[in-house]
């Protein structure tokens, strides 16, 4: 095959799955409107045209099965076969088959059409003769074609843009049972428009013997100015007995009349006439099929707006001359460039040249960018034949459910880049499934319910606030948080408590986690636990957002915002070394400045940097593409803390330089080997930038990933588990100690260390000698060999005195499930208790304990208070601090009541009897700022002591809870402060 | 309902208006009438006396039409008031009939 024959035959698959697009569209639009003469002439030709260029390719399976198709859908288009569902099984069937053809048609010869050429077939040999027509009538519509028409009444009609109808009328039904007369009725009709021709049914009518039919059916060719809705108030007759008349195919068949012929003339007159049959007109009983003038001839613009996006991308004649206009006006301004340039290099350029060159720029710069937006209009396709495509998907997920579903799209015109069409098509495949198969209920419970037996589902796309929104609404069972909650904590993703504490939008968010689906039984249609997480990645990557709002018993929406394109975006431009590189703004959460003053914490190899209460892994830009950079914690520079997906981690580059807008060009090929890149840009200044592909950098490199994750869904789905960092100090066991626990983290020489007076010391050039406290030394372990001549230094924080615990090695980062500490089996001083973490044993470091036990008292606690009589009532939403409090108080005081959050500690606080109250200030529901505002109002609390417990040390916190009403403020991992507070607590409420 | 057989044309005066309250008896009357006569080869039907039809008087016209078919005889309609000449060209009606349809509707 040449060349010029491999292009004709991509043409013709290009086209021809556009027609296969609208077909399998049209066809489900068919069976819910039988008799609509646009779908059905749509679809006659969209058959025929795939039949016709398959011809001329000599792919003679696809014409074979193009032309039964053709044919049957001729009798169903010419009133001769309703077009029910099984039919319109068989023709989804033989789209089906086209479409595996045309996407192979070189082999298109291999597969079998067999079946549903013979199924159509059959369908064929079963049709009765055609009923007569008025000669000259065969090109048009069936329903048409016993009309003796006046082409100069129907010219004339068509010229003054009237429609034309034909009105079907029943003459004792419509008309005397409404207490008119046939004749005044008819009369009225004139006064509304012009009576073309009318039609006497007398196919039903027997002779004398016969039964008499109930009524005497006549139709009405009819044109008018008035629209159909009008038109069928007018007359006052139901949608389905009037149709109208396609103005292309009443145009086609006026080119076949002479211009000016007289009216056709009437039969001839006879004194006694034959009895030969009469043309009448078709019995079909006729529907509304509103239409404009165009759609019948299915328009190949209008066509191309239907399918589906593909490689290439049809744009209207209009805008193509727009933009040569754009480009020409371009070729121009450069022209005028170089004439300056020219003259200039000469030495010879006039002054007038050189002051008009401001003005060349200036034109240059607004064509360029009228052109830019011109090519991005071009880039833009309607949603709706995306949208469209969800027809042919209900409609056999229904059949195959048993449920009967009805869907409707809004907003089909509504443009948007085609790269996120490509890219909504699964997950709006997703959601349009699960909203049939889990929200639509079965017709049963739906009439139970009080519903209507057909559920719809509603997919709209709008423009909003710059961005498209998309949402997949249906009319099912809703979202029910509690069933949701229940499975998540049957597949162990929540506790009891934890979901417990859920509210309802969060509880929503629960469908998006990996694994989870409450489906009863998992379906071949959905229920796999795959696919909202999938919704929700794909999305995130095309720059969307994924929202949820549900009523349950009444449904559920799934809402999608997108950026209208990806081929223009914001972006962070960057640097390291001499390069420049940018980073989609669309991923930038903040921009951190670093350097000695703040500098990244190192965690066995890996990088990771403390914002607020959060330790971020941070990937190094220069590291990861071998550019010489400062490589040390302490260089100055900037992370810039990314989004991805679910994961938040930093980037450090050496500068940051600018925003912009950039737009995105294709790597060239040499470069689309590499991850780390997703395209290149051209920056203003005239220099490359590339893009960083983000996902490709963080590939594989997040050591401590899981701690890094913290989206929406994170939040939701709040881990069981509590923080720790894993490392050894040159024994074989692993040690455990909370991530709050921990300042920082340095690497540093075992040299440096100095030994006085039996204990460690190492000395820091901007702060106090540390006191270094070995593990091995304070608790019941295996004694190590000597010190290897690098080792880490963990500086706690929170704590009063420099010290820092000496670690050999840093193993990692580390989730300790909450009710996997054991702390039964190895007590000691400084051993919170041990744990399997990873699949080893490890002993989970108390902090504090450890302190003492090396020797750094804490103040002595004071007498005075009642302790043993005292009743403490505690707040506190995390079960691993619950326990750590518990423990401190236990057998310190008299009773610890435990509540979970602030709201169920106010409940208590109605029924029970408290001396102190000791609070975390961040929990769900009720936060402890705002149970001891109420607290505060209340005459019976205002005087009851409170002790908040958080994480956060700064004086800002500090000053912000002593303002809310709260008495004292501690940290919650220091069980002697705690204590000490309590007793001061309890002495100054009692003096 | 008068019947008169002129040569081969059996002519049948209806009495007064077709209308849903006498059409079923004016059917049986019409296939006794024609039953009494096989030899007519043209029937006309005489609406002289007839100022209007309903729709289930056309009903029966068109029903003699059908029989008039059957037995493959003539079939025409005889004067007819303004008002039902008028109702016939309507409907298109009036060919079939045998009148002479002075123009499209």
């Amino acid at each position: 095959m040449s060349t010029a024959e491999q292009e004709m035959l991509e043409l013709f698959v290009q086209e021809a799955r556009e027609h296969l697009g609208v077909l399998e569209t049209d066809l489900v639009s068919l069976e819910a409107n039988p008799r609509d003469a646009a779908l059905l002439n749509r679809l006659f030709r969209a058959v025929h045209s795939v039949k016709g260029t398959a011809g001329f390719f000599g792919l003679t399976a696809i014409t074979e099965l193009a032309h039964v198709m053709e044919s049957v859908m001729a009798l169903v288009r010419d009133g001769r076969m309703s077009a029910g569902p099984e039919l319109i099984n068989l023709f989804l069937a033989g789209t089906d088959k086209l479409k595996a053809m045309v996407a192979a048609p070189e082999r298109s010869s291999d597969i079998s059409s067999l079946a549903e050429r013979e199924a159509l077939g059959a369908l064929l040999r079963s049709d009765p003769p055609a009923r007569p027509a008025v000669a000259g009538n065969e090109i048009l519509p069936l329903y048409l074609r016993a009309f003796r028409i006046d082409p100069e009444l129907v010219r004339t009609a068509l010229r003054s843009g009237h429609h034309v109808y034909v009105v079907q009328l029943r003459l004792h039904a419509d008309i005397e049972l409404k207490g008119q007369g046939i004749l005044d009725y008819l009369r009225e009709v004139q006064s509304l428009g012009t009576l073309i021709d009318t039609a006497t049914d007398i196919d039903e009518i027997g002779g004398l013997e016969s039964d008499a039919p109930a009524d005497v059916v006549c139709s009405l060719l009819f044109a008018t100015a008035m629209e159909p809705d009008l038109l069928l108030g007018a007359f006052d007759l139901p949608a389905d007995q009037l149709v109208q008349a396609p103005s292309a195919a009443l145009r086609d068949w006026l080119s076949t009349q002479p211009v000016l012929a007289p009216a056709a003339p009437p039969a001839p007159p006879a004194v006694i006439a034959a009895a030969a049959p009469v043309p009448a007109p078709a019995a079909t009983p006729v529907t509304t099929a509103p239409e404009d003038g165009t759609t019948g001839t299915a328009h190949p613009m209008a066509s191309s707006a239907r399918t589906k996006p593909d490689e290439t991308v049809r744009i209207s004649v209009s805008l193509l001359d727009a933009l040569m206009n754009l480009a020409g006006e371009m070729v121009l301004g450069r022209n005028q460039l170089l004439r300056v340039a020219e003259s200039r290099r000469e030495g010879a350029a006039t002054p007038a040249e050189s002051d008009g060159l401001g003005g060349i720029i200036q034109g240059i710069s607004a064509v360029t960018s009228d052109l830019q937006r011109t090519i991005m209009r071009a880039r833009l396709q309607p949603v709706g034949g995306l949208l469209g495509r969800f027809h042919r998907v209900l409609r056999d997920l229904g059949q195959k459910l048993g449920k009967e579903i009805q869907l409707e799209t809004v907003g089909d015109d509504v443009e948007l880049d085609r790269a996120l069409i490509e890219g909504l098509s699964d997950p709006l495949t997703h959601l349009v499934r699960n909203a049939a198969d889990h929200g639509i209920e079965p017709r049963e419970e739906r009439v139970r319910a009080g519903k209507a037996p057909a559920g719809r589902v509603r997919i709209s796309a709008a423009h909003l606030a710059g961005r498209v929104q998309i949402e997949v609404r249906d009319d099912g069972r809703g979202l029910d948080p509690a069933r949701l909650k229940a499975k998540a904590v049957e597949k162990g993703l929540l506790t009891p408590e934890q979901a417990e504490r859920l509210g309802e939008a969060e509880a929503w968010q629960l469908i998006f986690a990996p694994g989870f689906s409450t489906a009863a039984v998992v379906s071949d249609v959905s229920g796999r636990g795959v696919g909202m997480d999938v919704v929700k990645t794909n999305i995130e990557r095309l720059g969307g957002r994924v929202e949820i709002e549900s009523v349950v018993g009444r449904g559920t929406a799934i809402i999608i915002r997108l950026p209208l394109t990806l081929a223009i975006i914001p972006a962070l431009i960057v640097g390291c070394d001499d390069r420049l590189f940018a980073v989609p703004q669309l991923n930038l959460v903040e921009i951190v400045r670093t350097g000695p003053e703040r500098p990244l914490e190192d965690f066995g190899g890996s990088r990771l940097l403390r914002l607020r209460e959060e330790l971020l892994p941070v990937l190094d830009l220069s590291s990861l593409l071998g550019l010489p950079a400062a490589n040390h914690a302490g260089a100055s520079g900037y992370v810039l803390i990314l989004r991805l997906d679910r994961r938040r981690f930093g980037l450090r580059v050496d500068r940051v330089a600018d925003t912009e807008e950039i737009v995105v060009k294709p790597l060239g090929r040499h470069l689309q080997g590499t991850t780390f890149y997703s395209g290149a840009t051209l920056l203003g200044q005239g220099r490359i930038a590339l893009i960083l592909d983000l996902a490709g950098l963080a590939a594989g490199r997040l050591p401590v990933e899981s701690n890094a994750a913290r989206d929406t869904t994170r939040t939701v789905l709040r881990p069981p588990a509590e923080q720790v960092l894993l490392f050894r100090d040159g024994t074989p066991e692993t040690f455990a100690l909370h991530i709050a626990n921990i300042g920082r983290i340095e690497r540093i020489s075992s040299s440096r260390i100095e030994r006085i007076g039996g204990q460690d010391f190492l000395r820091q050039e901007n702060g106090p000698t540390l006191r270094l406290v070995r593990l091995q030394t304070h608790l019941p372990v295996t004694q190590p060999g000597p010190l290897p001549d690098e080792i880490h230094v963990i500086v706690p924080r929170l704590v009063d005195q420099p010290v820092a615990i000496v670690a050999e090695q840093i193993i990692d980062a580390a989730e300790l499930p909450v009710d996997a500490l054991d702390s039964a089996t190895l007590t000691a001083q400084g051993v919170l208790g041990t744990a399997s973490i990873n699949g080893a044993l490890t002993i989970v470091v108390d902090l504090y304990g450890l302190l003492r036990s090396a020797g750094l008292d804490r103040p002595a606690i004071p007498g005075g208070a009642d302790l043993a009589s005292c009743r403490i009532l505690l707040a506190e939403d995390t079960l691993f601090f619950r326990e750590a409090v518990r423990r401190a108080f236990t057998g310190f005081v008299g009773a610890l009541d435990v509540a979970n959050d602030g709201e169920e500690a106010w409940q208590r606080l109605q029924t029970g009897s408290y001396d102190v109250l000791v609070t975390d200030l961040e929990m769900p529901r009720l936060n402890g700022f705002e149970l001891v505002a109420r607290l505060r109002a209340d005459p019976r609390f205002k005087q009851l002591p409170v002790i908040a417990l958080s994480a956060r040390d700064t004086p800002e916190f500090h000053e912000r809870a002593r303002g809310a009403g709260i008495n004292r403020f501690e940290s919650k991992f220091d069980r002697e402060r705690l204590r000490l507070a309590l007793v001061e607590a309890l002495s100054s409420s009692a003096s | 309902m008068q019947t008169t057989l002129d040569a081969s044309t059996l002519r049948i005066v209806f009495a007064g208006d077709i209308l849903s309250t006498n059409v079923a008896a004016l059917r049986t009357e019409l296939l006794v009438t024609l039953g009494a006569h096989p030899e007519a080869k043209h029937v006309a039907a005489d609406l002289t006396n007839s100022r209007t039809v309903d729709s289930q008087g056309i009903n029966l016209l068109l029903a003699l039409y059908r029989e008039t078919e059957r037995r493959q005889v003539g079939f025409r309609v005889e004067n007819p008031s303004a008002e039902i000449r008028r109702l016939f060209d309507l409907l298109n009606l009036s060919g079939r009939f045998g009148l002479n349809p002075a123009r499209r509707p």
